[in-house]
Protein backbone atom coordinates (compact mmCIF):
# COMPACT_ATOMS: atom_id res chain seq x y z
CA UNK A 1 0.00 0.00 0.00
CA UNK A 2 2.70 2.56 0.57
CA UNK A 3 4.26 1.79 -2.48
CA UNK A 4 1.36 3.07 -4.38
CA UNK A 5 1.92 6.44 -6.18
CA UNK A 6 -1.40 7.56 -5.30
CA UNK A 7 -1.78 6.46 -1.49
CA UNK A 8 0.04 10.01 -0.42
CA UNK A 9 -1.89 12.46 -2.66
CA UNK A 10 -5.38 10.50 -1.35
CA UNK A 11 -4.18 11.17 2.44
CA UNK A 12 -3.17 14.81 1.64
CA UNK A 13 -6.42 15.47 0.59
CA UNK A 14 -8.49 14.37 3.73
CA UNK A 15 -10.22 16.93 5.22
CA UNK A 16 -8.99 17.54 7.95
CA UNK A 17 -8.73 21.52 9.31
CA UNK A 18 -4.61 21.81 9.86
CA UNK A 19 -2.94 25.13 9.77
CA UNK A 20 -0.01 23.19 8.41
CA UNK A 21 -2.32 22.38 5.15
CA UNK A 22 -2.92 26.15 4.63
CA UNK A 23 -2.16 26.82 1.14
CA UNK A 24 -1.10 30.52 0.40
CA UNK A 25 -3.63 31.60 -2.95
CA UNK A 26 -4.27 35.18 -3.77
CA UNK A 27 -7.69 35.59 -2.44
CA UNK A 28 -7.19 33.72 0.03
CA UNK A 29 -3.79 35.63 1.03
CA UNK A 30 -5.27 39.19 0.83
CA UNK A 31 -8.36 38.05 3.24
CA UNK A 32 -6.41 36.48 5.60
CA UNK A 33 -3.76 40.23 5.76
CA UNK A 34 -6.98 41.48 6.17
CA UNK A 35 -8.29 39.59 8.81
CA UNK A 36 -4.75 40.04 10.59
CA UNK A 37 -4.81 43.75 10.47
CA UNK A 38 -8.66 43.87 12.08
CA UNK A 39 -7.16 41.99 14.88
CA UNK A 40 -4.65 44.82 15.63
CA UNK A 41 -7.65 47.32 15.65
CA UNK A 42 -9.48 48.11 18.45
CA UNK A 43 -12.43 46.30 17.36
CA UNK A 44 -15.21 44.37 19.65
CA UNK A 45 -16.17 41.91 17.26
CA UNK A 46 -14.97 40.69 13.89
CA UNK A 47 -17.29 38.61 11.33
CA UNK A 48 -16.05 35.96 8.90
CA UNK A 49 -18.36 34.41 6.84
CA UNK A 50 -19.36 32.25 3.79
CA UNK A 51 -20.36 29.37 2.41
CA UNK A 52 -19.68 25.84 3.65
CA UNK A 53 -16.40 25.29 2.72
CA UNK A 54 -14.68 28.40 1.71
CA UNK A 55 -12.05 28.17 4.39
CA UNK A 56 -13.12 29.70 7.01
CA UNK A 57 -12.03 27.27 9.85
CA UNK A 58 -8.66 27.10 7.99
CA UNK A 59 -8.11 30.60 8.49
CA UNK A 60 -9.58 30.94 12.00
CA UNK A 61 -6.79 27.93 12.14
CA UNK A 62 -4.09 29.19 11.08
CA UNK A 63 -4.77 33.09 12.41
CA UNK A 64 -4.53 31.07 15.71
CA UNK A 65 -1.67 29.59 15.21
CA UNK A 66 0.05 32.73 13.92
CA UNK A 67 -1.32 34.57 16.69
CA UNK A 68 -1.11 32.58 19.53
CA UNK A 69 2.80 33.57 19.67
CA UNK A 70 2.14 36.95 20.30
CA UNK A 71 -1.16 36.87 22.29
CA UNK A 72 -3.75 35.39 24.39
CA UNK A 73 -5.71 33.71 21.86
CA UNK A 74 -8.43 31.12 22.26
CA UNK A 75 -10.10 28.78 19.76
CA UNK A 76 -13.24 26.93 20.02
CA UNK A 77 -13.98 24.81 17.13
CA UNK A 78 -17.04 22.78 18.25
CA UNK A 79 -19.68 25.54 19.66
CA UNK A 80 -20.28 25.49 23.50
CA UNK A 81 -24.02 25.93 23.40
CA UNK A 82 -24.43 25.87 26.88
CA UNK A 83 -23.86 29.62 28.55
CA UNK A 84 -22.63 28.08 31.94
CA UNK A 85 -19.85 25.69 30.23
CA UNK A 86 -19.19 28.50 27.78
CA UNK A 87 -18.42 31.20 30.47
CA UNK A 88 -16.59 28.45 32.78
CA UNK A 89 -14.11 27.61 29.31
CA UNK A 90 -13.54 31.50 29.05
CA UNK A 91 -12.62 31.70 32.40
CA UNK A 92 -10.65 28.42 32.25
CA UNK A 93 -8.71 29.42 29.24
CA UNK A 94 -8.36 33.19 29.23
CA UNK A 95 -7.34 33.38 32.68
CA UNK A 96 -6.64 30.04 33.82
CA UNK A 97 -9.72 30.07 36.15
CA UNK A 98 -11.27 26.59 37.24
CA UNK A 99 -14.32 27.51 38.75
CA UNK A 100 -15.85 24.54 40.67
CA UNK A 101 -19.00 26.61 41.16
CA UNK A 102 -21.43 27.84 39.50
CA UNK A 103 -20.55 30.55 37.44
CA UNK A 104 -23.32 32.88 35.98
CA UNK A 105 -22.38 36.25 33.54
CA UNK A 106 -22.32 38.73 36.32
CA UNK A 107 -19.38 36.47 37.60
CA UNK A 108 -17.65 36.29 34.94
CA UNK A 109 -17.40 39.97 34.63
CA UNK A 110 -16.33 40.47 37.69
CA UNK A 111 -13.82 38.04 37.10
CA UNK A 112 -12.32 39.65 33.87
CA UNK A 113 -12.07 42.88 36.00
CA UNK A 114 -9.23 41.17 38.35
CA UNK A 115 -7.07 40.59 35.35
CA UNK A 116 -5.59 42.74 32.51
CA UNK A 117 -3.64 42.27 29.59
CA UNK A 118 -1.23 44.12 27.15
CA UNK A 119 -3.16 42.81 24.45
CA UNK A 120 -6.71 42.31 24.49
CA UNK A 121 -7.17 38.46 24.71
CA UNK A 122 -8.48 36.92 21.32
CA UNK A 123 -11.49 33.82 20.75
CA UNK A 124 -11.71 32.42 17.88
CA UNK A 125 -15.39 30.88 17.78
CA UNK A 126 -16.41 28.67 15.03
CA UNK A 127 -19.10 27.77 13.51
CA UNK A 128 -21.11 30.71 15.46
CA UNK A 129 -24.53 30.21 13.83
CA UNK A 130 -25.07 27.19 16.46
CA UNK A 131 -24.68 29.44 19.40
CA UNK A 132 -28.09 30.14 20.98
CA UNK A 133 -29.54 34.04 20.65
CA UNK A 134 -29.29 34.17 24.63
CA UNK A 135 -25.42 33.14 24.24
CA UNK A 136 -24.96 35.41 21.49
CA UNK A 137 -26.27 38.12 22.96
CA UNK A 138 -23.73 37.19 26.18
CA UNK A 139 -21.25 37.61 23.84
CA UNK A 140 -21.78 40.92 22.38
CA UNK A 141 -21.69 42.26 26.32
CA UNK A 142 -18.48 40.87 26.65
CA UNK A 143 -17.16 42.50 23.40
CA UNK A 144 -18.54 45.69 24.51
CA UNK A 145 -16.51 45.46 27.95
CA UNK A 146 -13.45 45.36 25.69
CA UNK A 147 -12.51 42.88 27.81
CA UNK A 148 -12.14 39.98 24.86
CA UNK A 149 -12.28 40.57 21.48
CA UNK A 150 -14.00 38.08 19.51
CA UNK A 151 -13.70 36.62 15.96
CA UNK A 152 -16.73 34.80 15.16
CA UNK A 153 -17.59 32.78 11.73
CA UNK A 154 -20.82 32.56 10.40
CA UNK A 155 -22.21 30.00 7.52
CA UNK A 156 -23.74 32.12 5.03
CA UNK A 157 -26.97 31.58 4.72
CA UNK A 158 -30.24 33.27 4.40
CA UNK A 159 -31.34 32.17 7.98
CA UNK A 160 -27.79 33.07 9.71
CA UNK A 161 -28.25 36.13 7.93
CA UNK A 162 -30.47 36.84 9.70
CA UNK A 163 -28.62 36.07 12.95
CA UNK A 164 -26.24 38.47 11.86
CA UNK A 165 -28.74 40.68 11.20
CA UNK A 166 -29.90 40.82 14.68
CA UNK A 167 -27.56 40.17 16.52
CA UNK A 168 -24.27 41.49 15.42
CA UNK A 169 -25.10 44.30 12.69
CA UNK A 170 -24.50 46.88 15.20
CA UNK A 171 -22.03 45.53 17.02
CA UNK A 172 -19.67 44.36 14.14
CA UNK A 173 -17.24 46.42 13.37
CA UNK A 174 -15.56 44.76 10.75
CA UNK A 175 -16.83 41.59 8.48
CA UNK A 176 -14.77 39.52 5.52
CA UNK A 177 -16.53 37.10 3.52
CA UNK A 178 -14.99 33.99 2.15
CA UNK A 179 -16.12 33.27 -1.57
CA UNK A 180 -15.23 29.89 -3.55
CA UNK A 181 -12.31 29.86 -5.74
CA UNK A 182 -12.06 30.24 -9.36
CA UNK A 183 -10.99 27.23 -11.56
CA UNK A 184 -7.53 29.06 -11.76
CA UNK A 185 -7.13 29.20 -8.12
CA UNK A 186 -8.43 25.45 -8.02
CA UNK A 187 -5.77 24.25 -9.69
CA UNK A 188 -3.03 26.33 -7.87
CA UNK A 189 -4.84 24.63 -5.21
CA UNK A 190 -4.74 21.43 -5.78
CA UNK A 191 -0.80 21.54 -7.63
CA UNK A 192 -0.03 23.19 -4.17
CA UNK A 193 -1.14 21.23 -1.68
CA UNK A 194 0.23 18.17 -3.58
CA UNK A 195 3.64 19.81 -4.15
CA UNK A 196 3.80 20.53 -0.54
CA UNK A 197 3.22 16.93 0.35
CA UNK A 198 6.08 15.92 -2.59
CA UNK A 199 3.75 14.47 -4.68
CA UNK A 200 5.57 16.29 -7.86
CA UNK A 201 4.62 14.11 -10.75
CA UNK A 202 0.98 14.27 -9.31
CA UNK A 203 0.45 17.64 -9.33
CA UNK A 204 2.13 17.49 -13.03
CA UNK A 205 -0.29 15.19 -14.14
CA UNK A 206 -3.32 18.20 -13.51
CA UNK A 207 -4.29 20.32 -16.68
CA UNK A 208 -6.52 22.96 -17.30
CA UNK A 209 -9.22 20.85 -18.46
CA UNK A 210 -9.27 18.70 -15.39
CA UNK A 211 -9.11 21.75 -13.25
CA UNK A 212 -12.19 23.08 -15.25
CA UNK A 213 -14.10 20.10 -14.76
CA UNK A 214 -13.44 19.63 -10.81
CA UNK A 215 -14.76 23.45 -10.64
CA UNK A 216 -17.82 22.70 -12.23
CA UNK A 217 -18.47 19.55 -10.11
CA UNK A 218 -17.19 21.57 -7.13
CA UNK A 219 -18.21 25.45 -7.44
CA UNK A 220 -14.71 25.79 -6.38
CA UNK A 221 -15.28 25.03 -2.96
CA UNK A 222 -12.46 23.81 -1.14
CA UNK A 223 -13.90 20.96 1.08
CA UNK A 224 -15.93 19.59 -2.38
CA UNK A 225 -12.50 19.92 -3.91
CA UNK A 226 -10.77 18.13 -1.21
CA UNK A 227 -13.37 15.17 -1.05
CA UNK A 228 -12.95 14.74 -4.95
CA UNK A 229 -9.69 14.95 -4.44
CA UNK A 230 -9.63 11.95 -1.50
CA UNK A 231 -12.12 9.86 -3.96
CA UNK A 232 -10.21 10.34 -7.72
CA UNK A 233 -6.97 8.85 -6.09
CA UNK A 234 -8.91 6.34 -3.92
CA UNK A 235 -9.96 5.29 -7.28
CA UNK A 236 -6.60 5.97 -9.23
CA UNK A 237 -4.86 3.81 -5.86
CA UNK A 238 -7.35 0.92 -7.21
CA UNK A 239 -6.63 0.90 -10.47
CA UNK A 240 -2.68 0.71 -9.85
CA UNK A 241 -3.16 -2.21 -7.94
CA UNK A 242 -5.77 -4.10 -10.53
CA UNK A 243 -5.33 -2.52 -13.75
CA UNK A 244 -2.42 -0.24 -14.04
CA UNK A 245 -3.09 0.19 -18.16
CA UNK A 246 -5.71 1.98 -17.50
CA UNK A 247 -3.94 4.42 -15.93
CA UNK A 248 -2.68 7.70 -17.92
CA UNK A 249 0.65 8.61 -16.19
CA UNK A 250 0.77 11.64 -18.28
CA UNK A 251 -2.74 13.28 -17.19
CA UNK A 252 -5.57 12.53 -15.18
CA UNK A 253 -8.76 11.31 -17.15
CA UNK A 254 -11.63 13.29 -17.20
CA UNK A 255 -13.37 9.91 -16.99
CA UNK A 256 -11.90 8.95 -13.70
CA UNK A 257 -12.72 12.37 -11.96
CA UNK A 258 -15.99 11.68 -13.63
CA UNK A 259 -15.95 8.57 -11.96
CA UNK A 260 -14.81 10.12 -8.75
CA UNK A 261 -18.02 12.59 -8.60
CA UNK A 262 -20.17 9.95 -9.23
CA UNK A 263 -18.31 7.94 -5.96
CA UNK A 264 -18.25 11.06 -3.98
CA UNK A 265 -21.93 12.19 -5.26
CA UNK A 266 -21.34 15.07 -6.82
CA UNK A 267 -22.58 13.12 -9.98
CA UNK A 268 -25.81 11.15 -10.12
CA UNK A 269 -25.68 8.84 -11.71
CA UNK B 1 -15.41 -0.74 -0.52
CA UNK B 2 -15.28 0.61 -3.46
CA UNK B 3 -16.91 -1.27 -6.56
CA UNK B 4 -14.60 0.29 -9.30
CA UNK B 5 -16.75 -2.08 -12.02
CA UNK B 6 -20.23 -0.61 -10.56
CA UNK B 7 -18.47 2.61 -10.44
CA UNK B 8 -17.57 2.02 -14.49
CA UNK B 9 -21.23 1.01 -15.49
CA UNK B 10 -22.47 4.32 -13.28
CA UNK B 11 -20.01 5.95 -15.50
CA UNK B 12 -21.08 4.96 -18.85
CA UNK B 13 -24.65 5.77 -17.90
CA UNK B 14 -23.80 9.09 -16.87
CA UNK B 15 -21.45 9.61 -20.06
CA UNK B 16 -24.92 8.30 -22.74
CA UNK B 17 -27.20 10.35 -20.76
CA UNK B 18 -25.36 13.47 -20.36
CA UNK B 19 -24.95 13.09 -24.49
CA UNK B 20 -28.62 12.04 -25.03
CA UNK B 21 -29.52 15.51 -25.11
CA UNK B 22 -27.43 16.16 -27.86
CA UNK B 23 -27.69 13.39 -29.67
CA UNK B 24 -31.60 13.83 -29.13
CA UNK B 25 -31.32 17.65 -30.78
CA UNK B 26 -29.03 15.90 -33.73
CA UNK B 27 -31.32 13.86 -34.49
CA UNK B 28 -34.02 15.86 -34.16
CA UNK B 29 -32.27 18.79 -36.80
CA UNK B 30 -30.99 16.22 -39.20
CA UNK B 31 -34.68 14.86 -39.02
CA UNK B 32 -36.17 18.02 -39.96
CA UNK B 33 -33.74 18.86 -42.48
CA UNK B 34 -34.76 15.61 -44.02
CA UNK B 35 -37.88 16.01 -43.79
CA UNK B 36 -38.02 19.64 -45.42
CA UNK B 37 -35.61 18.24 -47.94
CA UNK B 38 -38.25 15.90 -48.61
CA UNK B 39 -40.98 18.12 -48.36
CA UNK B 40 -39.66 20.49 -50.69
CA UNK B 41 -38.74 18.17 -53.15
CA UNK B 42 -42.12 16.65 -53.29
CA UNK B 43 -43.29 20.12 -53.96
CA UNK B 44 -41.22 20.33 -56.80
CA UNK B 45 -41.95 17.22 -58.47
CA UNK B 46 -46.19 17.73 -57.47
CA UNK B 47 -45.40 21.10 -59.32
CA UNK B 48 -43.59 19.46 -61.85
CA UNK B 49 -46.51 17.08 -62.61
CA UNK B 50 -49.34 19.58 -62.93
CA UNK B 51 -47.17 21.85 -65.10
CA UNK B 52 -46.48 18.38 -66.95
CA UNK B 53 -50.03 17.64 -66.77
CA UNK B 54 -50.96 20.73 -67.80
CA UNK B 55 -48.72 20.84 -71.02
CA UNK B 56 -49.68 17.11 -72.01
CA UNK B 57 -53.49 17.59 -71.53
CA UNK B 58 -54.13 19.81 -74.74
CA UNK B 59 -51.83 17.17 -76.40
CA UNK B 60 -54.38 14.65 -75.39
CA UNK B 61 -56.93 16.32 -76.28
CA UNK B 62 -55.92 17.32 -79.66
CA UNK B 63 -54.83 13.56 -80.41
CA UNK B 64 -58.47 12.40 -79.17
CA UNK B 65 -60.00 15.18 -81.26
CA UNK B 66 -58.26 13.40 -84.11
CA UNK B 67 -58.90 10.46 -83.56
CA UNK B 68 -62.30 10.33 -83.06
CA UNK B 69 -64.01 13.62 -84.29
CA UNK B 70 -62.91 13.61 -87.99
CA UNK B 71 -65.79 16.01 -89.13
CA UNK B 72 -64.64 19.11 -87.50
CA UNK B 73 -62.67 21.62 -89.18
CA UNK B 74 -59.38 21.90 -87.33
CA UNK B 75 -58.97 18.59 -87.65
CA UNK B 76 -60.05 18.24 -91.19
CA UNK B 77 -57.42 21.13 -91.29
CA UNK B 78 -54.49 18.93 -89.93
CA UNK B 79 -55.71 16.07 -91.66
CA UNK B 80 -55.71 17.86 -94.83
CA UNK B 81 -51.67 18.65 -93.73
CA UNK B 82 -50.95 15.32 -93.20
CA UNK B 83 -52.42 14.59 -96.24
CA UNK B 84 -50.55 16.71 -97.93
CA UNK B 85 -46.94 15.84 -96.49
CA UNK B 86 -47.69 12.44 -97.71
CA UNK B 87 -49.08 13.05 -101.22
CA UNK B 88 -45.77 15.64 -101.53
CA UNK B 89 -43.31 12.77 -100.92
CA UNK B 90 -44.81 11.22 -104.32
CA UNK B 91 -46.13 14.12 -105.86
CA UNK B 92 -44.11 15.36 -108.58
CA UNK B 93 -42.76 18.68 -108.34
CA UNK B 94 -40.19 21.40 -110.06
CA UNK B 95 -37.07 20.68 -109.07
CA UNK B 96 -35.11 23.49 -108.28
CA UNK B 97 -32.17 24.18 -110.37
CA UNK B 98 -31.40 28.06 -109.59
CA UNK B 99 -30.64 27.47 -106.45
CA UNK B 100 -33.46 30.28 -105.81
CA UNK B 101 -35.11 29.32 -102.93
CA UNK B 102 -32.02 29.78 -100.89
CA UNK B 103 -31.51 33.09 -102.51
CA UNK B 104 -35.42 34.19 -101.81
CA UNK B 105 -34.97 32.63 -98.21
CA UNK B 106 -31.75 34.32 -97.31
CA UNK B 107 -32.29 37.73 -98.71
CA UNK B 108 -32.20 40.66 -96.96
CA UNK B 109 -35.42 42.75 -96.05
CA UNK B 110 -33.65 46.01 -96.26
CA UNK B 111 -32.75 45.06 -100.14
CA UNK B 112 -36.39 45.27 -100.76
CA UNK B 113 -37.30 48.28 -102.08
CA UNK B 114 -39.90 50.51 -100.26
CA UNK B 115 -42.87 50.63 -102.86
CA UNK B 116 -44.97 53.62 -102.65
CA UNK B 117 -48.31 52.62 -101.70
CA UNK B 118 -50.08 54.71 -104.30
CA UNK B 119 -50.39 53.92 -107.37
CA UNK B 120 -50.30 56.60 -110.07
CA UNK B 121 -53.40 57.32 -111.86
CA UNK B 122 -51.91 57.86 -115.09
CA UNK B 123 -54.04 55.87 -117.47
CA UNK B 124 -54.82 57.06 -120.98
CA UNK B 125 -57.82 57.66 -121.54
CA UNK B 126 -58.83 58.12 -125.58
CA UNK B 127 -58.80 61.47 -126.51
CA UNK B 128 -62.03 62.23 -128.55
CA UNK B 129 -59.82 62.29 -132.05
CA UNK B 130 -56.83 60.43 -130.45
CA UNK B 131 -55.23 57.97 -132.70
CA UNK B 132 -53.59 56.61 -129.46
CA UNK B 133 -55.03 54.11 -128.39
CA UNK B 134 -55.32 53.20 -124.62
CA UNK B 135 -54.41 50.11 -123.33
CA UNK B 136 -56.58 47.97 -121.67
CA UNK B 137 -56.79 48.46 -118.41
CA UNK B 138 -56.19 44.84 -116.22
CA UNK B 139 -56.08 44.29 -112.12
CA UNK B 140 -52.81 41.87 -112.90
CA UNK B 141 -51.65 42.94 -116.41
CA UNK B 142 -49.30 45.81 -116.26
CA UNK B 143 -50.23 49.15 -117.63
CA UNK B 144 -48.61 49.63 -121.12
CA UNK B 145 -49.08 52.35 -123.21
CA UNK B 146 -49.48 51.34 -127.15
CA UNK B 147 -48.09 54.13 -129.52
CA UNK B 148 -49.19 54.67 -133.19
CA UNK B 149 -51.39 52.02 -133.39
CA UNK B 150 -55.35 52.42 -134.66
CA UNK B 151 -56.50 49.39 -133.35
CA UNK B 152 -58.25 49.31 -129.97
CA UNK B 153 -58.56 45.85 -129.37
CA UNK B 154 -55.64 44.61 -127.59
CA UNK B 155 -57.20 40.88 -127.84
CA UNK B 156 -57.24 40.87 -131.64
CA UNK B 157 -54.25 42.08 -132.17
CA UNK B 158 -50.25 40.86 -131.42
CA UNK B 159 -49.01 44.52 -129.93
CA UNK B 160 -45.74 44.91 -131.51
CA UNK B 161 -42.79 45.06 -129.69
CA UNK B 162 -40.88 47.53 -131.42
CA UNK B 163 -43.93 49.89 -130.65
CA UNK B 164 -44.30 49.55 -127.25
CA UNK B 165 -42.70 50.78 -123.68
CA UNK B 166 -43.40 49.74 -120.74
CA UNK B 167 -43.09 51.63 -117.56
CA UNK B 168 -40.72 49.62 -116.59
CA UNK B 169 -39.90 51.86 -113.30
CA UNK B 170 -43.06 51.83 -112.22
CA UNK B 171 -43.55 48.00 -112.96
CA UNK B 172 -40.35 47.05 -111.00
CA UNK B 173 -41.74 48.98 -107.86
CA UNK B 174 -45.36 47.31 -108.46
CA UNK B 175 -43.68 43.48 -108.23
CA UNK B 176 -40.85 44.84 -105.56
CA UNK B 177 -43.91 45.76 -103.61
CA UNK B 178 -45.79 42.15 -104.29
CA UNK B 179 -42.18 40.55 -103.22
CA UNK B 180 -42.14 42.35 -100.27
CA UNK B 181 -45.74 41.11 -99.66
CA UNK B 182 -45.04 37.34 -100.30
CA UNK B 183 -41.87 37.43 -98.54
CA UNK B 184 -43.77 38.57 -95.39
CA UNK B 185 -46.58 35.78 -95.43
CA UNK B 186 -45.62 33.11 -97.95
CA UNK B 187 -48.97 33.64 -100.25
CA UNK B 188 -48.56 31.19 -102.96
CA UNK B 189 -50.95 33.75 -104.64
CA UNK B 190 -48.56 36.57 -105.16
CA UNK B 191 -45.63 34.49 -105.75
CA UNK B 192 -47.79 33.11 -108.65
CA UNK B 193 -48.61 36.89 -109.67
CA UNK B 194 -44.98 37.53 -109.26
CA UNK B 195 -44.13 34.67 -111.85
CA UNK B 196 -47.03 35.79 -114.19
CA UNK B 197 -45.92 39.30 -114.45
CA UNK B 198 -41.72 38.35 -114.60
CA UNK B 199 -43.13 36.02 -117.28
CA UNK B 200 -44.68 39.17 -119.24
CA UNK B 201 -41.91 41.19 -119.02
CA UNK B 202 -39.75 38.42 -120.03
CA UNK B 203 -37.54 38.02 -117.28
CA UNK B 204 -37.85 34.23 -117.77
CA UNK B 205 -35.54 33.22 -115.21
CA UNK B 206 -36.97 35.30 -112.31
CA UNK B 207 -40.60 33.78 -113.97
CA UNK B 208 -39.13 30.37 -113.71
CA UNK B 209 -37.64 30.73 -110.16
CA UNK B 210 -41.31 32.42 -108.48
CA UNK B 211 -42.98 29.69 -110.69
CA UNK B 212 -41.20 27.08 -108.42
CA UNK B 213 -41.76 28.66 -105.68
CA UNK B 214 -45.47 28.62 -105.97
CA UNK B 215 -45.27 25.16 -106.50
CA UNK B 216 -43.15 24.30 -103.19
CA UNK B 217 -45.66 26.56 -101.39
CA UNK B 218 -48.49 24.61 -103.26
CA UNK B 219 -47.84 21.86 -105.74
CA UNK B 220 -51.37 21.57 -107.03
CA UNK B 221 -51.84 25.24 -108.73
CA UNK B 222 -51.71 24.48 -112.31
CA UNK B 223 -50.54 27.84 -112.85
CA UNK B 224 -47.18 27.35 -111.55
CA UNK B 225 -46.46 24.51 -113.71
CA UNK B 226 -47.17 26.15 -116.89
CA UNK B 227 -45.36 29.08 -116.30
CA UNK B 228 -42.39 27.45 -114.57
CA UNK B 229 -42.53 25.09 -118.70
CA UNK B 230 -43.27 28.17 -120.09
CA UNK B 231 -40.49 30.19 -118.83
CA UNK B 232 -38.07 26.81 -118.94
CA UNK B 233 -39.33 26.65 -122.86
CA UNK B 234 -37.89 30.44 -123.30
CA UNK B 235 -34.94 30.49 -121.24
CA UNK B 236 -33.97 27.08 -124.03
CA UNK B 237 -34.55 24.40 -122.00
CA UNK B 238 -37.05 22.82 -123.79
CA UNK B 239 -36.76 19.43 -122.94
CA UNK B 240 -36.50 20.07 -119.35
CA UNK B 241 -40.23 22.03 -119.86
CA UNK B 242 -41.23 18.69 -121.79
CA UNK B 243 -40.31 16.45 -118.99
CA UNK B 244 -41.57 18.73 -116.30
CA UNK B 245 -45.25 19.22 -118.23
CA UNK B 246 -45.60 15.02 -119.11
CA UNK B 247 -44.54 14.65 -114.84
CA UNK B 248 -47.81 17.18 -114.00
CA UNK B 249 -49.98 15.88 -116.72
CA UNK B 250 -49.23 11.94 -115.38
CA UNK B 251 -50.15 13.32 -112.10
CA UNK B 252 -53.37 15.66 -112.89
CA UNK B 253 -53.72 14.68 -115.73
CA UNK B 254 -54.27 18.80 -116.63
CA UNK B 255 -55.48 19.99 -120.21
CA UNK B 256 -54.03 23.00 -119.99
CA UNK B 257 -50.56 21.37 -119.78
CA UNK B 258 -51.23 19.18 -122.72
CA UNK B 259 -52.28 21.56 -124.87
CA UNK B 260 -49.12 24.17 -123.61
CA UNK B 261 -46.72 20.34 -124.31
CA UNK B 262 -48.38 20.28 -128.12
CA UNK B 263 -47.58 23.67 -128.35
CA UNK B 264 -43.78 23.41 -127.27
CA UNK B 265 -43.71 20.45 -129.53
CA UNK B 266 -45.08 23.06 -132.63
CA UNK B 267 -43.09 26.03 -131.24
CA UNK B 268 -46.03 27.53 -131.06
CA UNK B 269 -45.63 28.77 -127.49
CA UNK B 270 -46.84 32.73 -126.98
Amino acid sequence: MESSLFSKPKEVFLDIVDAKDYIQLDSVSTIYQSLKNSVKKPLKMILLYGRPGTGKSMLLQKLYQDLSKHQKVIIYHTPLVDEEEFLRSLARDIYSYDIDSEINFTRFNELSNHYSFDIVPLVLLDEAQLYSSALMEKIRLLSDSRKIKFVITLHKTEKEDIIAKEHFQTRIWESIELKNSSHAELKIYIQKKLMKANCFDIANMFDDKNSKLIHSLTSGNYRYTNKLLFSLFHILHWYEEHQPSKINYQHVSNKMIEMAAIDAGFIDA
Amino acid sequence: MLNVQELERKWLRYKIRSYLPYIIVSVSVIALSLFAFLYSSSTEDITKNTIQTQNSTPVVKKQEILKTAKPVKMTVTKEVITVDENKNKNRVMITPSLNFIETLKNMPKERVIPVKKERPKKTLKPTKNSSDVKVVEHKDIPKITYKNTKTVSLEKKKPVHANFSINTKQEEADIQDVIRRFKNNKNPALSLFVAKRFYIIKRYTEAYNYALATNELNSEIEESWIIAAKSLYKLNREQEAVRLLNRFIDDSQSMRARMLLEQIRNGSVQ
